[in-house]
């Protein structure tokens, strides 16, 4: 997927609560330089407002906040939690994290597409729960 | 059926779970053998009453959208067996 570098793409085994969670899965595309500090920060601003509106579905979360919130360019970063995040709400838990930064409104929708063909794909889905490093993690992205 | 000609889908940002769903709309419309509807996406922050005749959102959003109007709320956004469930329902088919 041409949003997705393999060196976005990571498998993490620490324990972490949400907030820690949403941070680590943002900290690559900080690094690369897609987004601002801030953007993680309006992300968990929205969660504690909305509720946990970036759980989009059985074991995963899609972190994004509006372009003007902090993302420079359009990127998506891929990252493996072996413990569960819960996010404190009845069904709002998650492994998965696809962290999205979307520059404009449009550049992301492709790799949006895409993903979701993925996550329909139950069986697909399920490999990647269980990928065993991050080469395998990207391997299912690509 | 329910008279329904604009689907507004619609997320906290207006621009990820919010496209996923329209997406997933269209093509469980398609698998209903329903046409001329539209389907369009959207921030919470710009929904208002009367602009589409059917809102999506996430469970979570469901109690702002029924203040605009007819709504549902999805568990799992990118689920087309609850989403052609769901409109169903409110199709009434």
């Amino acid at each position: 997927m041409n949003l997705i570098k393999e060196s976005n793409v990571q498998i993490l085994e620490g324990v972490f609560d949400w907030k820690e969670a949403v941070c680590r899965s943002m900290a690559p595309l900080e690094k690369d330089g897609s987004v601002t500090e801030s953007y993680k920060e309006a992300i968990i601003e929205n969660i504690e407002n909305l509720g946990p509106y970036i759980c989009i579905a059985p074991h995963v979360a899609l972190p994004h906040a509006r372009p003007e919130q902090g993302a420079l360019k359009s990127q998506i970063a891929v990252t493996l939690f072996r413990k569960e995040i819960d996010f404190n709400r009845e069904d709002a838990k998650a492994n998965l994290f696809i962290s999205l930064a979307a520059a404009d409104s449009d550049s992301h929708l492709g790799a949006l597409v895409q993903i979701t063909d993925i996550l329909q794909d139950e069986e697909r889905t399920a490999k990647i729960l269980k990928a065993k490093d991050a080469a395998e993690l990207y391997h299912y992205f690509k | 059926m329910e008279n329904i000609k604009k689907i507004m889908c619609f997320c906290g940002s207006g621009l990820g779970s919010s496209f996923m769903m329209e997406m997933n709309c269209k093509k469980a419309l398609k698998s209903l053998g329903i046409e001329g509807v539209a389907v369009e996406h959207t921030t919470l922050a710009d929904i208002t009453p009367g602009m589409a005749d059917l809102f999506v959102c996430g469970e979570d959003l469901l109690p702002q959208a029924q203040k605009a109007g007819k709504a549902i709320g999805l568990k799992n956004l990118v689920s087309l067996p609850e989403m052609t469930d769901k409109l169903k329902g409110a199709f009434e088919i």
